[in-house]
């Protein structure tokens, strides 16, 4: 995974390997070990590893804020973890109107950037919860009654595709 | 940059079954790599924990009451919707018994919970930690009550 990508990619010899794995809500999610931690921090590098994990028919799958109990959701064993957690930063636009957030970012981070501006959003009700497994999973807030669902407040996703053939994945 | 279709927009205009297929989609798609959010007027909120009970069993009247209260808040034809609520039950092994609590929540900026929760607040609690206080520090407040490791 090194190869190419300036970024940090966590091995089971490496401490940090089992410091990552300690910051899983879940100790089901926790216990798994991928063959490495991935840790873009942008779009790009985001990009050049799917690329490599596909090209070489790799298992992967993703992480952000580490929360969800489902066993294997935000690990895998034999396969690469993509730890999004070093890719969170959040900028709001000229209006106002909308914030661009990345996936590793948190609710807790959000809200305080919002909050410089006396706004909010449909976020987590968890500080440490993660934007992406939240929104892309539908998502609850306090707000919910008024603005519905966190995806529904969405106006955009950018998305690295996993360009995968779908028929081959078993 | 990257030119060859690997990054894509999905919104209203623009690749709009992947834009719906998203909401709920999980990883199944892709990786996405910004979210753009809608933002609204904020400010303070009222909101915390009530604990109505650190040992309850199943078959005490508290527990029924409180579940009780729940139901018709959640029933409710008229309901607010500025109030949030949720009734949580935990076995707790240390205690023996079930850790009964919830979180109210009213997302305008006032001091006092409105009258919709009255039924919850008529109850006998143990503690309360309702009030004023911004969404992250609510948000901190709860995520201690859900610490990692234990599920």
């Amino acid at each position: 995974m090194d190869a190419g990508l300036a970024v940090e990619t966590l091995y089971p010899v490496n401490v940090l390997y089992t410091a990552e794995q300690a910051t899983y809500w879940a100790a089901q999610n926790g216990e798994i070990k991928p063959a490495c931690f991935f840790r873009p921090r942008s779009t790009l590098d985001v990009s050049k590893g799917i690329k490599l994990l596909v090209g070489n028919d790799c298992k992967f799958t993703s992480r952000g804020g580490g929360h969800s109990p489902n066993p294997g959701f935000n690990n895998i064993d034999n396969g690469v973890t993509i730890d999004n957690s070093l890719f969170s930063n959040i900028t709001i636009s000229s209006n106002r109107s909308y914030v661009s957030i990345a996936p590793g970012a948190r609710w807790e981070n959000v809200y305080r950037y919002v909050e410089q501006y006396g706004l909010s959003v449909t976020g987590g009700r968890l500080a440490g919860v993660g934007v992406a497994g939240l929104v892309l999973g539908g998502g609850l807030s306090f707000y919910a009654p008024r603005y519905g669902f966190a995806c529904d407040n969405v106006r955009n996703f950018e998305v690295r595709l996993h360009q995968r053939d779908f028929s081959t994945v078993a | 940059m990257l030119g060859s279709g690997e990054v894509v927009n999905a919104n209203l205009y623009d690749n709009v079954d992947l834009y719906r297929a998203l909401k709920g989609g999980s990883k199944n798609f892709g990786i996405v790599t910004r979210f753009d959010m809608n933002t609204f007027q904020g400010g303070d909120i009222y909101g915390g924990i009530v604990v109505w009970s650190a040992n309850a069993h199943a078959l005490d009247n508290i527990t029924s009451q409180t579940l009780n209260a729940a139901a018709a808040f959640a029933a409710n034809p008229d309901y607010n919707p500025f109030t949030t609520f949720i009734v949580s039950i935990s076995y707790v092994n240390a205690l023996s018994g079930y850790y009964l609590n919830g979180q109210l929540e009213y997302t305008k900026n006032v001091t006092s919970a409105p009258p919709d929760f009255d039924a919850f607040l008529a109850l006998p609690q143990v503690s309360s930690t309702e009030r004023r206080d911004s969404m992250s520090n609510l948000a901190v407040e709860f995520a201690a009550q859900s610490p990692k490791g234990i599920r």
